[in-house]
């Protein structure tokens, strides 16, 4: 009995580290879907029971790996809110779309009694793989990305919160006129994402 | 809104959304003949029009005759009428009718009309006076655009988009941004969407590693209409997926820069045979084993190597030299003593520089010389020469390629002379020595010279023949039929073509040529460019195909790439995978 108990409890460490290795993957398939880079620098790997390409662009990896340490980092300190994936024009600067996943963390202390919650890893897989899959969809209705672009990831986090000298503060990079499309959510029980992606409307 | 003239937006009508890319103006779909600038607006009503790309403003337009015509269709306004008879008497019919036409704006009433046109004949038509324009949408449609278009969506500020107002976006953004600076303490919602006192933090600003240089979205080569990108140049439609990228890349030091050698040989065990000036490589394209055949003692008494062929069952190779020997070798015999794998030295008389073999089965080996003769030996007697192929009936100059059909009927040898002949195989052997028989066909259509010739493998009686520097092309033949021309292909457009690779699953014809280019030609009614591949940036030398789904080439960078082109699925079973007969030589 207290086996099953612990295989499926959820630390607040556990959720940070799962949520992270979901904007690995996340980020990931949007640099992929969307053709920020040339599909030949990405690789398949099986994960969530779906095939994801991740990059690796050597130079890209030692972009995005120190800053995913940090969002993981944030995460285990319940401090941050939102995480925001701004996709701009290379030339003008213009935001043209921006992932958007909201944050929501369940009140559980890092240790003591009140340390854990219980939700099966596997069902959370399976919730995040759904969220995957719609990313992957979504190029069917995002408009076109003509002009070269690239990316910025925004995070939300409290008043208080210390960053590294990596991080600057920054404006929302909101997109006037934009469209949204809400997709799935997951949880870990720890954490909860909301995802949504906004997009230039085009016309 | 300066751009549309007179006409004010409200009579626009958006038609269909969507960008076009061409030159900034609006044009009549009616007469695209002639282009409407700017200067020659006002529009004519009932035109469409293509805006094509201020921001905003993308979109065909229909310019909605205001005054002139009525808001509805005839058809409907008909409709009205014969409601509102309804019901009356039809002697006050005639009275009542026309205040209520009138109050529709309607400047034409039906005796006004050309009076064999029935307005019910063509709906959504509508009528300038007596004349007909057609509208192919729906009035719904178009009310619906023209909703859109007056809605607040399009409120003032959007549609000031134009290049010659005044208050340019740009600037507008600028204005809105200070705005929002100076509001910012008020009312921090209006522009981010941050909790209050949260901190929106963003990681290495505009510091992520941009893309490979050149990198085009290739989704926009595929959708976009953008005419930078020309979508029939980068993209070939084609129907199987071919793998455009080497497989195996081997540097070959020494390769000589000749492009009227045969360096390479791929025999049928997948032992490749290689000449790099004095030297032969063998390299074992399974297990990826090199053997130096020479064992640095190669024979230099007899020139570079200029021809390397493997017997058909791939037994013995034999190489053709600068000096016109050409000796055979056995790769299975064990080394002993110097050059002891050497079977025997073929020589012939006043010959010099062999640079095409091709193996008969029976042991018979077909020679090309520089001298333009060509001579068959039977490598097993010791008077080894058996017919020799020249004279008035041969080639004036050196022999290029040398090829027997699949049958063994025939062999075609092409030269620098222009020309490719066809012989007889039943003038390969004869009581004595077989002299100066005239050839079954002589092509001479090549503007300059035949690089190579080849039957095709998998269609009886076809050959192609490759012209080299000025020329460019292939031409196929029909040997059955009188050597007949069926084809010419334009290959290269800068140089010749070096090779050409036939390939029986996909019935498909691979050329190599002297811009660096591999190309497909798929073997169907009209020979159509189906791939091509940028395999060298230098002049394509060679190219042998494997007996499975690979093909190599050496090219002027010394270098040899594996491309694996003619791979077939497995899963689909419609094409049959014929696994490579292994004789399993065994080189020592």
């Amino acid at each position: 009995m207290t086996d099953v108990k612990t295989q499926n409890a959820i630390t607040l460490k556990g959720s940070a580290t799962l949520v992270k290795e979901f904007f690995h993957f996340g980020i990931n398939s949007i640099l992929y879907q969307r053709a920020l880079y040339p599909a030949d620098s990405f690789k398949r790997e099986k994960r969530y029971g779906l095939a994801l390409f991740v990059t690796h662009d050597k130079k890209l990896q030692a972009f995005m790996d120190p800053f995913l340490q940090q969002v993981e980092y944030w995460l285990a300190k319940k401090q941050l809110k939102r995480l925001v994936m701004v996709i701009s024009e290379v030339k003008t600067k213009e935001v043209v779309e921006r992932w958007q996943f909201d944050i929501h963390t369940e009140d559980v202390a890092e240790d003591g009694e009140n340390a854990h919650r219980v939700k099966d890893e596997k069902k959370i897989r399976q919730e995040m793989s759904d969220v995957l899959r719609q990313i992957t969809a979504s190029v069917s209705f995002l408009p076109l990305l003509e002009e070269p672009c690239s990316f910025d990831v925004l995070i939300y986090t409290g008043k208080d919160t210390q960053a590294p000298e990596d991080w600057t503060e920054s404006g929302a990079c909101l997109i006037p006129n934009s469209e949204t499309v809400q997709l799935r959510s997951f949880s870990t029980s720890v954490h909860g994402v909301n995802t949504n992606v906004q997009y230039k409307a085009d016309f | 809104m300066c751009v549309i003239g007179h006409y004010a937006i409200e009579n626009m009508h958006i038609l269909r959304f969507g960008k076009y890319q061409n030159p900034a103006c609006f044009y009549p779909i009616y007469s695209e003949k002639f282009f409407l600038n700017m200067s020659l607006l006002p529009f004519f009503p009932g035109f469409l029009y293509v805006c094509p790309n201020l921001p905003g403003l993308c979109g065909v337009y229909w310019c909605k005759p205001a005054r002139l015509t009525p808001p509805e269709t005839p058809r409907r306004s008909y409709r009205v009428r014969k409601m509102n008879n309804r019901g009356r008497t039809p002697g006050s019919a005639g009275r009542t009718v026309r205040p209520s036409v009138q109050q529709n704006g309607l400047t034409m009433r039906k005796r006004d009309m050309t009076p064999t046109r029935n307005t019910n004949l063509v709906p959504n038509a509508s009528f300038i006076g007596d004349r007909f324009l057609g509208v192919r949408l729906d009035q719904d449609e178009l009310d619906h655009a023209n909703h859109l278009m007056t809605s607040k969506l399009y409120n003032k500020e959007n549609l000031n988009n134009s290049i010659s107002e005044p208050n340019s976006p740009e600037k507008k953004n600028v204005e809105s941004e200070a705005l929002k600076q100076m509001m910012r303490h008020k009312s921090a919602g209006a522009l981010t969407d941050a909790d209050d006192g949260d901190r929106i933090l963003c990681y290495k600003k505009n510091l992520a590693p941009p893309p490979a240089i050149g990198y085009i979205n290739q989704a926009k080569v595929l959708y976009s209409t953008n005419s930078v990108i020309n979508p029939a140049s980068s993209v070939k439609k084609s129907t199987r997926h071919v793998k455009e990228t080497a497989s195996k890349v081997l540097d070959g030091p020494g390769l000589t820069k000749d492009l009227y050698s045969r360096h390479l040989d791929w025999g049928c065990h997948n032992w490749v045979a290689v000449a790099l000036g004095h030297e032969l490589y063998l390299w074992n394209t399974e297990t990826c084993v090199i053997k130096n055949f020479f064992e640095d003692n190669a024979p230099t008494s007899e020139g570079m190597i200029t021809s390397v062929r493997w017997s058909q069952e791939g037994r013995y190779i034999s190489l053709g030299y600068a000096s016109g020997a050409v000796k055979i070798y056995d790769p299975n015999r064990p080394k002993t003593t110097e050059y002891v794998r050497e079977l025997r030295t073929l020589r012939v008389g006043g010959a010099s520089r062999c640079a095409s073999i091709a193996w008969k089965k029976q042991g018979v080996m077909t020679c090309g010389y520089k001298s333009g003769d060509i001579v068959n030996h039977d490598v097993r007697v010791a008077q080894h020469v058996v017919s020799s192929w020249g004279g008035d009936n041969g080639h004036s100059r050196d022999i290029t390629a040398l090829e027997w059909s699949s049958d063994e009927n025939m062999c075609v040898s092409a030269s620098s002379d222009r020309t490719a002949k066809v012989w007889d195989g039943r003038h390969t052997r004869g009581d004595g020595v077989v002299q100066d028989p005239e050839p079954l066909f002589t092509i001479d259509e090549h503007t300059g010279q035949v690089r190579t010739a080849q039957f095709c493998s998998f269609r009886d009686g076809i050959l192609a023949t490759a012209g080299g520097i000025n020329d460019g092309t292939v031409r196929l033949w029909d040997v059955k039929r009188q050597c007949q021309k069926i084809r010419e292909l334009n290959v290269c457009e800068t140089g010749g073509v070096g090779g050409i690779v036939f390939n029986r699953p996909y019935s498909e014809m691979l050329t190599a040529s002297d811009d660096g280019f591999l190309r497909i030609f798929r073997f169907n009614a009209n020979y159509k460019l189906s791939h091509e591949i940028q395999a060298s940036n230098e002049p394509i030398m060679d190219l042998v195909g494997s007996p499975y789904d690979e093909v190599l080439i050496g090219d002027m960078e010394e270098t040899l790439k594996v491309f694996q082109l003619f791979t077939v699925d497995k899963s689909t079973n419609i094409l049959d995978r014929t696994a490579p007969k292994n004789v399993g030589l065994n080189v020592r």
